[in-house]
């Protein structure tokens, strides 16, 4: 009966794919003006010293600018830590203007927690702003490697004049073990805690304040993103950096709060996602069948259930199959 | 029925695993249609706005193709954020009165824009091949189906893929030369006679062009793909492939046929070095507790 009913789904989702046919006339739209109106990105103080820029957790488009996945500064007496930034050149620049609201110290520098387009666009524009570059070696690989196919992309999507500036920007100095930035009078724990998230995931800990900061690690209210993943690893990471006790913590998606919520949450889904993906493949339902139909309830309200996630169900899949 | 010779000469380039791929594309279809379009320009002609147009001339010259969607259904993702691996499915749509022959599967905007041709044995009724494609960039897939009474039909849909941001670096996923040609089919725990079934097979195998550079060596792999694919049930044919690297990695292909009685499944598979595989699932009908046999043989 299964199969009949999985046969049913099939001749619907044939019908859904007929209508494909509209989507060349569909392209995404555009933004075709040569000049683009300013671009603010506003940090706001979640503990002392420490400020995030927040991003909107949606798939990137047009209307969002890109402004989609957080980041943070942690100002210094001498200088500044950035931690992330953006989509675009555009973002980096709005980024640094808002920092020189808050202080005169100059960015000395930017950690680039894993190799998210959304993450590093706006590294450009802090490498030109005098900040050294800060990632794992593995990420810096990766950016060298894949990220023009990303920029590409985000160009197809946001328009050459919203990414202009924009370029693959690979870190200059590599992070391997717990390494301590110091900033005059308060010092930041940068720590790779393995193959998590992605191959080089780095955490950013402001040891004065316990805030800590991650990428795409950690994500609420949007779906976190599988991207060259070590699931267990992954997994086995959100639970020793919960136990690390910080008092809060900045996601690479979604509010700022107690590090159990955003790394709880992450975890969850994740748990979810490789359950339901082993009941999808002991259905013997196909790969088109596992992306049309799992889904998780429990996850609803998140952005990008019906893209980062349909991806995320394809690449467990993938995983899984084999095994 | 199926070719199973093997030359024992390895492929030293893709231009010399394109050429044995036309010699046995040439001997495997004896009407020859298949050998004009693979003998075609590869990336660099392909830059005319509509390579449909040029595409189509080159496989099915003047003949008529009329719109197929009343008898089959093509299913891909709109947005692929992986264009290693698309799924790609084209099925008889329930109750379609006309019976597919041949199937040709083309993704306009690839360097080899015909990703596999296959050829059902006469009749098996409904259809179905379920696949994994590479997509290099937003294109048009399309199914082509030549029906027992001589028609062309096409179903078609866009597709919107960006390769690789998330495609594994080769170093951290070298598949170990000891699994290359690991074959596995699989059949419903329940298969009654005269039912359809999906079953699936699916062969490790790196399945690469030759045309990716290896980002750690900076040099670029031979190529090593598998380029035919055959499945017989209890003696008779279900299905041939004639396919190439525009089938991701770790080819996999999902299909329907209909046992009448117990009999032995059987899939055979060729790569472009010589090397072939087997395997083969015995289905006791009602239980269908299948045993399988592999084997492997390089030439």
């Amino acid at each position: 009966m299964n199969r009949r009913r999985a046969w049913m789904r099939m001749a619907l989702a044939g019908l859904g794919a007929a209508g494909g046919l509209r989507v060349a006339a569909d392209t995404p739209p555009r933004a075709t003006e040569t000049t683009m109106p300013p671009l603010e990105w506003p940090a706001r103080e979640v503990a002392p010293g420490v400020y995030m820029f927040t991003g909107s957790g949606e798939d990137v488009t047009p209307a969002n600018r890109g402004v989609v996945a957080n980041a943070a500064c942690i100002v210094g007496r001498d200088s500044v830590l950035v931690v992330n930034s953006g989509s675009s050149h555009r973002q980096g620049l709005a980024m640094l203007a808002s920092i020189a609201r808050l202080t005169d110290r100059p960015v000395r520098h930017a950690v680039i927690t894993q190799q998210g387009p959304e993450f590093v666009f706006g590294a450009s524009a802090l490498r030109a702003a005098g900040a050294a570059l800060l990632a794992h070696p593995r990420t810096a690989e990766l950016i060298a490697d894949f990220c023009h196919i990303c920029l590409a992309r985000l160009v197809d999507t946001l328009g050459e004049a919203e990414m202009r500036g924009s370029a693959v920007t690979v870190p200059e100095q590599a992070v391997t073990g717990d390494t301590v930035i110091d900033l005059g009078d308060r010092r930041v724990l940068l720590h790779h805690p393995g193959p998590a998230s992605t191959p080089g995931d780095l955490v950013v800990i402001d040891e004065r304040t316990s805030t800590m900061v991650t990428g795409g690690l950690a994500s609420l209210g949007r779906i976190p993103q599988l991207r060259l993943e070590d699931y267990a690893g992954w997994i086995a990471t959100l639970t020793a950096l919960e136990q690390r006790g910080a008092a809060r913590l900045i996601p690479g998606y979604g509010p700022v709060g107690a590090p159990a919520e955003a790394l709880g949450r992450t975890r969850e889904y994740l748990q979810a996602l490789d359950a339901s993906v082993r009941r999808a493949l002991m259905r013997g339902m196909s790969l088109s069948e596992a992306r049309a139909s799992v889904r998780l309830p429990r996850f609803a309200t998140w952005h990008g259930l019906e893209s980062v996630h349909v991806d995320n169900v394809q690449r467990r899949y993938l995983a899984l199959e084999l095994g | 029925m199926i070719p199973r010779a093997l030359s024992s000469a390895p492929a030293s380039t893709p231009d010399a695993a394109r050429r044995r791929l036309l010699t046995r594309a040439a001997a495997w279809t004896a009407a020859g249609t298949v050998a004009p379009w693979l003998a075609g320009p590869a990336r660099s002609a392909e830059a005319a706005p509509a390579p449909w147009d040029a595409l189509r001339e080159r496989l099915f010259e003047q003949r008529p193709i009329g719109d197929g969607s009343a008898l089959l259904a093509i299913e891909a993702p709109q947005r692929a954020a992986d264009g290693s691996v698309v799924p790609l499915a084209i099925w008889s749509r329930p109750g379609a009165d006309a019976e597919v022959r041949r199937l040709h599967l083309v993704i306009d905007e690839n360097p080899l824009p015909v990703a596999g041709v296959f050829d059902f044995a006469p009749g098996h009724g409904a259809i179905g091949i379920e696949t994994r494609v590479r997509v290099e960039t937003y294109t048009w897939m399309r199914a082509i189906a030549e029906t027992a009474d001589g028609r062309l039909l096409m179903v078609s849909t866009y597709v919107k893929a960006s390769g690789g941001c998330s495609t594994p670096a080769n170093k951290d996923f070298a598949m170990a030369e000891a699994d290359i040609g690991r074959m596995r089919l699989r059949v419903p725990e329940q298969v009654a006679p005269g039912e359809a079934v999906v079953a699936q097979l699916m062969v490790q195998h790196p399945n690469s062009s030759g045309l990716v550079m290896d980002q750690l060596a900076r040099t670029y792999a031979q190529a090593h793909y598998l380029h035919r694919v055959a499945v017989d049930y209890a003696g008779q044919p279900v299905w041939r492939g004639e396919v190439n690297f525009s089938i991701s990695q770790n080819p996999h292909f999902r299909f329907r046929f209909t046992p009448r009685a117990s009999g032995l499944l059987v899939a055979r598979a060729a790569d472009v070095r010589g090397g072939e595989w087997e395997t083969s699932l015995a289905l006791s009908l009602q239980t269908a507790r299948a045993t399988q046999r592999s084997a492997w043989h390089r030439a």
